[in-house]
């Protein structure tokens, strides 16, 4: 059942949402079991959502609830023996204020250039609880930077293989260039300075 | 004589890096902390800590902080840690760092590669990294903090360093607004700020306007075990 589930939440996002939205199912553990011969009690599939709006999250978890539902109809479960869905925790994405970037990057580019200042990538898949600390207050503007710590000629290497860096996010290969240490503290408070500045 | 090297390898670390910008204090500043700060990072990655068990760090982040001059408060959300300056009058600005790593093995090795092993909440074993950089975010939060101290004639407001736990947990920032932070001697600001490493080159920085990340979900499905009982062959057929 458990392994049913996983592949047809794949099929949530090809059948359900738009081809202009953009969404991301993840499965990054399923657990059960222990040896051999013996049978477990349950199994848990540990799930990551990523969504840019409440209707795209909402397709989402119905799917879900639905999937779950419908592989525990078919195997003649009662109600009661219903897989449970324990949700965790809950992340709104991230928006960088305009002006506050747009002054914060006006004094960076003094540390990096200008030219070194990426502005027009897409909004990532990642995800953050950054901006949590002041949600919904009414009153806090936000800015979050991402600043590059790879190794130069690794970074240059990596892309010369084909591939698009040297290590990805979360990945055990994961490494920061010494250099990065000065750099990005330089980084923080040149643009902590701008933010006070008048 | 060992500054002078310090200095010297500093400027070919900057050259290496095609970092054009005019020598400025913060520079200075920062080039002269480097070994110092080098050497916080190297031991933030080798003890590494999950969600929620950032003891360790917070300390270190709590000490640093206090020995700096700010005003401390500690134990928020767990393991939350902030430092506060107030420094006339002027905009209320957060700078936020969070601590906690990842369940990863780490394979780079380095000599200050982590090898070690945590129990999770479960009680299942886990190696455990830095593999999102938090060490290095930590490690720039203290340098920016003694920056901002020792440059404290230059601006004019309320300073306040937030180290963060849980972030990989999704529910670190919301455990210290439950734990009624800004209800305590935690402002509100009005600018929050925070930095992530990037695996872009060294000297890229990525900061466009509007929404940069997508939201996100973590949840945990379980299916029963369902025992169907053939009376009359004697024989279970369990379905997971």
């Amino acid at each position: 059942m458990a392994c049913n589930a996983v592949m047809q939440y794949q099929t949530i996002i090809s059948r359900n949402i738009g081809a202009q939205d953009v969404a991301v199912i993840t499965v990054g553990a399923i657990n059960g079991g222990t040896d051999n011969n013996v049978i477990p009690a349950s199994v848990t599939i540990k799930v990551n959502l990523r969504w840019f709006n409440e209707t795209v999250r909402t397709t989402l978890l119905v799917g879900i609830t639905r999937i779950n539902e419908g592989i525990a109809v078919s195997n003649g479960l009662s109600k009661e023996q219903y897989p449970t869905i324990k949700m965790k925790g809950k992340v709104y994405p991230l928006e960088n204020d305009a002006q506050l970037t747009e002054k914060v990057n006006a004094a960076l580019g003094q540390v990096v250039t200008p030219a070194n200042i990426i502005t027009d990538s897409p909004a990532s898949m990642g995800s953050e609880d950054f901006q949590h600390l002041v949600k919904g207050n009414g009153k806090t503007v936000c800015n979050y930077i991402m600043v590059g710590v790879a190794n130069p000629p690794a970074h240059a290497k990596a892309i010369e293989q084909g591939k698009k860096s040297s290590f990805f996010m979360h990945a055990n290969n994961y490494l920061v260039d010494l250099a990065a240490i000065p750099l990005g503290t330089q980084i923080g408070a040149t643009a902590l300075l701008a933010v006070f500045k008048k | 004589m060992k500054n002078k090297i310090t200095c010297l390898f500093a400027a070919i670390a900057l050259s290496a890096f095609s970092l054009h910008a005019q020598p400025n204090k913060v520079k200075q500043l920062v080039y002269t902390d480097s070994s110092w700060l080098v050497e916080i990072f190297k031991d933030l990655h080798q003890n590494p800590e999950l969600g929620f068990m950032e003891v360790r760090t917070s300390g270190i982040i709590a000490n640093e902080l206090k020995d700096l001059g700010y005003e401390v408060i500690t134990g928020i959300g767990k393991t939350g840690v902030v430092g506060i300056l107030k420094n006339g009058t002027g905009p209320m600005v957060m700078y936020r760092a969070d601590m906690d790593c990842n369940s990863v093995k780490e394979i780079t090795g380095l000599p200050y590669a982590s090898t070690k092993i945590m129990k999770k909440e479960d009680g299942a074993e886990t190696p455990v990294m830095h593999a999102c950089g938090h060490d290095a975010h930590v490690t720039w939060m203290l340098g920016v903090a003694k920056i901002m101290m020792t440059l404290k004639k230059e601006w004019k407001g309320t300073l306040v360093f937030l180290a963060q736990s849980a972030e990989e947990l999704l529910t670190g920032a919301q455990a210290m607004i439950d734990d009624k932070m800004y209800e305590k001697e935690v402002p509100v600001p009005d600018f929050l700020l925070g930095l992530h490493t990037s695996n872009r080159p060294l000297g890229k920085i990525n900061n466009g306007i509007g929404v940069r990340m997508s939201g996100s979900d973590q949840l945990d499905v379980t299916f029963m075990a369902l025992v169907v009982m053939d009376q009359d062959q004697k024989t279970e057929k369990i379905q997971l």
